[in-house]
């Protein structure tokens, strides 16, 4: 079996695209913390099995994400709802770095206001660099979908941003 | 309108994720760091080993016959062989931590051949082999 990324190095590629895979991470999980463990768990499954396979890793790695980030919420749902609660109560971690800029602050924030299906497209277009045929085959939705859903959370980010702007 | 979304669109790409935290990345290296298992397929490294143990097998013969009667056969290793492997894929099945996986079956098959030229007598050595594995299968 040949190794389509031979030459590829892993640490450097890691290191510029970690953050991005950890915000796409966290449309799945309940927590930074939880996150975090999915990029792990989901680049390692990656990095031992698949590596090796020809085209693109990114699609890959976003679909290894995806299942380590459904396998932990399979898991976790056997906590109690009290530890869920609490879980819940203490996550006051943003997604993204603070922005010194207001408006692009206010953008980041109404982001995370976003109803999680609209929320999931958006973020899977711009920070997962998908195709809206990517998305609906992640999803399990179809394209068209995909793309409207994306539509909608453009027009609801534009509605959030002008409410935030006359608060 | 679509003005409006590229404008949008922009602005959202300029947003920086949060990176993962360090833990992640010093466990990520040290994964990384672990020495690199052969990715060959298991039936040809099955048939390396193979071919190393026949030969190893080979000298030790001819050692044997050389103490026992001072006389050398002259025995070489004219061929080896292994045969492109068939696959038998069957529908997939449910695993009991309920993922699915793929049964595949391999068949191949294996010779050596030595051959003393001063008495034209020939050593075939054949090894047929098959194998059952099971392929995960990525299913949401």
């Amino acid at each position: 079996m040949s190794d389509a990324h031979a030459h590829q190095d892993w640490r450097a590629w890691f290191a510029e695209n970690g953050a991005r895979l950890k915000l796409i991470a966290r449309q799945w999980t309940r927590s930074d913390a939880d996150a975090d463990d999915v990029v792990q768990e989901a680049f390692v499954r990656f990095w031992k099995h698949q590596r090796h396979m020809p085209g693109n890793p990114n699609a890959l790695v976003v679909t290894s994400i995806r299942r380590a980030a459904l396998d932990l919420l399979r898991r976790s749902d056997r906590r109690t709802a009290r530890e869920k609660a609490v879980a819940a109560d203490t996550e006051t971690i943003g997604w993204f770095e603070p922005e010194a800029d207001p408006r692009l602050q206010s953008l980041a924030e109404s982001l995370e206001l976003l109803p999680a299906e609209q929320r999931e497209v958006v973020v899977l277009k711009i920070w997962g660099e998908l195709t809206f045929d990517e998305i609906g085959e992640q999803l399990a939705i179809s394209p068209n979908t995909a793309a409207s859903r994306w539509r909608y959370a453009m027009e609801a980010l534009r509605k959030l941003i002008t409410a935030r702007t006359y608060e | 309108m679509n003005e409006d979304n590229d404008h949008l669109e922009a602005a959202l790409r300029s947003l920086k994720p949060r990176a993962p935290g360090g833990h992640v990345v010093a466990a990520l290296h040290r994964e990384f760091d672990k020495p690199v298992t052969d990715s060959r397929p298991w039936f040809l490294k099955a048939g390396l080993l193979w071919v190393g143990a026949m030969s190893v097998c080979f000298v030790i013969f001819m050692g044997f016959n050389f103490t026992r009667s001072g006389a050398v056969p002259n025995y070489r290793l004219i061929g080896v062989s292994q045969s492109e492997p068939s696959l038998d894929l069957f529908n997939p099945i449910q695993l009991k931590d309920g993922t699915y996986a793929r049964p595949v079956r391999v068949h191949w098959d294996r010779s050596a051949q030595w051959e003393d030229a001063s008495t034209q007598t020939r050593l075939i050595h054949y090894q047929p082999e098959e194998k059952l594995a099971l392929i995960p299968l990525e299913i949401f």
